[in-house]
Parts: structure tokens; C-alpha cells; sequence
């Protein structure tokens, strides 16, 4: 059984189950099949950076890498963007709003790395790039566990944002036209004073007129923002992409894959599978142990950690997808044997 | 252990809340007061039946007491933190929240000396962005009484006698090379230098330390294969073998024997 192609695979679960050298095998696999492919991942292994080349420069920037890197003498190669925050913002204000009003130390600290608005960031990404027109395919490699929550709900997080009547109150001062200083002394004039007095005892004032002129730059931009919001309505669509919840058997705390979907059943639709990433079912059936040895001890132990995975998908995906435990030590190459994988199943 | 701060982390999935939690058994089994915490992550249900104490924080809660003891007043305090304004910026701020509920962290510790608390810190990436966001928003704030807050955290958090850093790996080269750049970077933040740890070793496993080699699988002789290499490119501090049980109470057990020995 093969995985039916669509626009888009999106890889979720919780950390170090190997969502991201999974989401590029697959990318590869598809690419094999000349098709125009984008991974989108969020941070990968450093190895495994190196291995497609991309540098810390690089993140943000789109990188080309050749399929080759990872199977020799295979044409073709994929683009793969290592999402950064504050790339994005800027690639798609260029584009649809207006950048010079988010230079703004806040908005600098909130687009680093880890500085919150990854999530948001990852949907304004992912929807800029399939409107390009630029790829048959793109493959999405999302942040572990909670944080895929976050991700999930980042577009009702945006709706929040500028619906809220706190936004109504900088819209009427934005329109004014006043971008300036004039503009926060407009604002504490405009019946916030109190509130904001207290916050300053707290904060020291700087901060608070940084704040004000950062929300302010955010509304003015917020076409960038509300233009990802096409992109939840595809996400129910069955026809549009494929969902992998990813556990692996070397996961002790199983229960948090379960926790996880459940959690996102509200936006996942029913073409959704459970890979059971580095599976030892191979390996321990091919295992004969002399009875009551300590090594049949290890052995009856990893078949008990298998079984809790079994009926995990029964019922609740549409499969259950498995890829063996690979041995080898090199990035490229366990990339390589997954790709087979995708192929073989 | 004299450190009053214990800290887990590491890369996803390599196993810190089992390693917090037998930190946890193992200060308790000296006779120490000691509490688990994971930040505004629910505790894991087995606390119970392994009888490690804990406490959970929750971000709203703790915000508006902090403003509260800030602004001599829990009414006023309660008043702000629902005003859309707040909300917006703790949204939009999760560095703010997550550095309140250090703060809260230290206040205990600082309450009550014979206190030790272990954090279940989230993976590696999360925690940098905590400890940097302490200096970030000490840049942004400059002046106040939060800014002073920072000062005074700093100081905490930079005294190894106070606080101890561990870092978890797997041994895979991948994990320990990610293990040893997070431990850099935390170091680069004033951090006391962490310690690493080599959790789920199959060299350490009873099981095989109990049996002869030639009989070990095609898969297990590669994976200890493996180990060995990076055994010999890297040092720990501590080794924990791999406990052969799909439990993850008995997982915490077989752990804390470790942690002890």
C-alpha cells in the first residue's frame, strides 16, 4: 500500500520520535518521481543540517539540495527552507505589508528562534509558499508535542489578536496616521493611562512605549497574518493533505502520541496515519533467545513495548504505517534506508 | 548533590522526566526535602504511585500574584491581568511567562533552605529561549522593579552551588553532539557548567552485562557497537543503563538505583 500523493504531509508528534528525518526521506522519495517538492522544517539535527547542506546562514533562505547527497547517482534534487521566524516575517511584509513598521526591537526578540512566534510563523511560511505556485508538493515537519498544539491553534491565536477590542483601540490611533512618538502619548490620553501606569511601575516606561509601537507595527501588517488563515480551511480537506502522527517504540511515555491527536482531532480529518518509527518487530522476530536467559528477559521487554503501540491506531487512523529501526550512524544514509521504506510499503 | 536546583534537560525524547523523577527518589531516599516540577506542564500521573511530591504552576495564577506582591495589591493585580492588554502581551510574550514562573521557582527555594526542587525542564531549544529570555527582557525592561527582579535571578541562576544544569543524551552521535552544543549555549547565557548525562545504554543493561556477547542479536551488537565509539570520543558524568520493562514506573525505579549508585 502506498501513500496517496497530495499537496501536502504534514508530520506531527512529540519530540525525538524522528518526525524530521522521516518528513525528508519522504520529500526525497516524492521528489524521485519528478515532482517540484518543498520541506519546511523547524529545527533539525545539526548533522542532518549538514547533510543537506544548509548552514546557519541559510536559515530562513530557500536551499536546493540534490537527492544524490543521499542516494548516489539519483537525479533531481528538493528545496528546503529551515523555518526562521524573522525570515518570514520579512519575506512576506515585503510582499503584502509593510516592513519598516515591524523594526521593532520587540518584534526582533518575538521573531528569534525560540522568541514565541514560531508557530504563527510556520503557517504565514507554508501558505506564502504554496500560493508561489513554485511546488507540486510540499512536505511539513512540524515542532514537537505541545508545541504542534500551539501550531494547530496559531490561526485562531490571529483571529484573537485582531478581532480583540484592545486592537480596536490601536486601530483608531493608526489611522490617524501617526506612527510617531505623539502616538503612545495619543494612546495614554485615549482612557488606557491607568492600566498602563501600573504596568510601567512594573516594566519602567521604555518598555511599555516599545510595546505599544510593536503591536502597532503587527496591526499595520496584518494582511501577512490574516492571509494564513486560508490555510486551516485546506487543512480539513481530504483531498488536500495527508496527516502522520509519529510515535516510536523506543518511547516509553506512549500515551502522550494518543494525547496529541486527541487533542488535534478538531482539525485532522480521516486520512491520517500512525507511523510506528523505529520498529523492532524485524529484528526481535528473527531473535531466538534460549528460555528464562536474561537476554529473553530483554527481549519478552521490547515485544511489551511494541504491543502498546499495536492497537494504538486501530479504530482511530486509517493506518498504521512501519518503519524499522535503522542502525546506521550517518544522517544521509538513515535518510536513505527510510527512503526505501516509503517506497516498500 | 549539595545544588538546591536541580535541572533536566536535553533534546526531545531522550528522557528527562524519567530522570527528573528518579533525581526526584533519589534526593528523597538521603533524607531531602524535595519537590518535582515541570513550569505550567500538568505533572505525569505516576508521581502517585512513586510518591514524589510535586507542584504545578499555572502561568495566569502565578502572574498576577508576582504583579500583586509587585503593586501591594492582589485586587488590582487581578483587575489588570484581565484586561485584553495583558492578555495580549503574556500571548505574544511566552518568554514573559515562562520567566515569572522561574521566579516563582526561586521563591520557594529562597522561602524555605532546606527545600531542593527538581525541574523537568521542556526540550532543549524551550529551555534556551527561558534562560535567554532572562536576558532579553532584562535589556528591554532597563529600568523597574522587574528589570531588578532579573538582576537578582541572575545571580541565582549563575551559582553552581545553587544550581545544577543536566543535560540528557541518547547514545546516538546525533543526540550527544545536539547534548553538547545546548550545554554551550547555556554556558554562553551564564549558566554553571551542566552536566551530561548518557541515558538508555545498552553497554550499562543487566540483561546484556549478564550474558555473553556472541549470543546478542545482529541489531544489538550494532547498537552497542555504536555506544562504544562514542564512549570513547565523549565523557559523562553519569551513565544510565537501559531498563528492560514497558513500564514507565518501573523505567523510573531501575533509573533511580542508577542515579544513586
Amino acid at each position: 500500500m502506498s501513500v496517496e500523493l497530495k499537496k501536502l504531509d504534514i508530520f506531527c508528534g512529540t519530540g525525538g520520535v524522528g518526525k524530521t528525518t522521516l518528513a525528508a526521506s519522504r520529500a526525497l522519495e516524492i521528489a524521485l518521481q519528478n515532482k517540484r517538492v518543498l520541506l519546511i522544517t523547524i529545527d533539525p539535527a545539526k548533522r542532518l543540517k549538514q547533510v543537506m547542506g544548509i548552514t546557519d546562514d541559510a536559515s530562513g533562505l530557500v536551499s536546493k539540495v540534490p537527492v544524490s547527497n543521499f542516494v548516489e547517482g539519483k537525479p533531481g534534487n528538493i528545496d528546503v527552507i529551515l523555518l526562521h521566524p524573522a525570515a518570514t516575517l520579512r519575506r512576506v511584509a515585503s510582499k503584502k505589508g509593510d516592513p519598516a513598521a515591524l523594526d521593532n526591537q520587540i518584534v526582533r526578540i518575538l521573531t528569534r528562534p525560540y522568541g514565541g512566534m514560531n508557530e504563527i510563523m510556520a503557517i504565514i511560511e507554508l501558505q506564502h509558499q504554496l500560493d508561489t505556485g513554485n511546488y507540486d508538493h510540499v512536505v511539513l515537519d512540524t515542532p514537537p508535542g505541545k508545541h504542534f498544539i500551539d501550531f494547530l491553534g496559531a490561526s485562531a491565536k490571529i483571529n484573537a489578536f485582531f478581532d480583540g477590542s484592545f486592537i480596536e483601540l490601536f486601530r483608531i490611533v493608526v489611522s490617524k496616521g501617526d506612527k510617531q512618538p505623539g502616538f503612545f502619548q495619543k494612546l495614554v490620553s485615549s482612557g488606557v493611562k491607568k492600566l498602563l501606569t501600573y504596568l510601567e511601575k512594573v516594566t519602567g516606561q521604555g518598555f511599555v512605549e516599545e510595546f505599544v509601537m510593536a503591536i502597532a507595527g503587527i496591526y499595520q501588517n496584518k494582511d501577512v497574518f490574516l492571509s494564513a488563515l486560508a490555510f486551516e480551511r485546506d487543512l480539513k480537506r481530504r483531498e488536500f493533505c495527508n496527516w502522520f502522527l509519529v510515535t516510536s517504540e523506543d518511547q516509553i511515555k506512549e500515551k502522550d502520541a494518543l494525547e496529541l491527536k486527541d487533542r488535534a482531532a478538531t482539525l485532522m480529518h480521516d486520512d491520517n496515519y500512525l507511523v510506528v518509527n523505529r520498529s523492532l518487530r524485524m529484528a526481535l522476530e528473527n531473535w531466538h533467545t534460549k528460555p528464562n536467559s536474561s537476554l529473553a528477559a530483554l527481549k519478552d521487554s521490547m515485544l511489551k513495548r511494541q504491543n502498546r503501540l499495536k492497537g494504538l491506531g486501530a479504530g482511530r487512523f486509517k493506518d498504521t504505517l512501519e518503519f524499522p529501526e535503522i542502525s546506521a550512524a550517518e544522517p544521509a544514509k538513515q535518510v536513505a534506508l527510510l527512503m526505501q521504506s516509503w517506497n516498500d510499503l | 548533590m549539595s545544588a538546591r536546583l536541580l535541572v533536566f534537560t536535553g533534546k526531545g525524547g531522550v528522557g528527562k522526566t524519567t530522570m527528573a523523577l528518579a533525581a526526584c527518589r533519589a534526593l528523597k531516599a538521603n533524607g531531602k526535602s524535595v519537590l518535582y516540577n515541570s513550569f505550567d506542564v500538568p505533572h505525569p500521573s505516576e508521581t502517585a504511585s512513586l510518591d514524589i511530591p510535586f507542584f504545578d504552576l499555572h502561568l495566569e495564577k502565578s502572574a498576577t500574584e508576582y504583579m500583586g506582591r509587585k503593586l501591594h495589591s492582589e485586587t488590582i493585580a487581578g483587575w489588570i491581568m484581565k484586561t485584553p492588554f495583558f492578555n495580549a502581551l503574556f500571548a505574544m510574550l511566552p518568554g514573559l511567562g515562562q520567566m515569572i514562573l522561574l521566579g516563582h521557582v526561586l521563591d520557594r527555594l529562597e522561602k524555605d533552605p532546606e527545600l531542593h526542587i527538581v525541574l523537568d525542564s521542556p526540550a532543549s531549544g524551550h529551555t534556551l529561549s527561558m534562560f535567554e529570555s532572562t536576558h532579553n527582557f532584562h535589556d528591554m525592561f532597563k529600568s523597574g522593579i522587574l528589570a531588578d527582579d532579573i538582576k537578582r535571578m541572575h545571580g541565582w541562576l549563575s551559582d553552581p552551588g545553587f544550581m545544577r544544569v543536566n543535560v540528557v543524551s541518547l547514545p546516538t552521535k546525533m543526540a550527544v553532539q545536539e547534548g553538547l552544543e545546548l550545554s554551550s549555549q547555556l554556558e554562553e547565557l551564564g549558566l554553571p557548567k551542566p552536566h551530561h548525562w548518557l541515558n538508555n545504554s545498552m553497554l550499562e543493561n543487566v540483561e546484556i552485562k549478564n550474558s555473553n556477547k556472541d549470543e546478542l542479536p545482529e541489531f544489538l551488537r550494532s547498537k552497542t557497537e555504536l555506544e562504544e565509539i562514542i564512549r570513547r570520543e565523549f565523557t559523562f558524568d553519569a551513565i544510565i543503563p537501559h531498563i528492560a520493562t514497558a513500564d514507565f514506573s518501573e523505567v523510573v525505579i531501575g533509573t533511580t538505583t542508577a542515579v544513586i549508585a
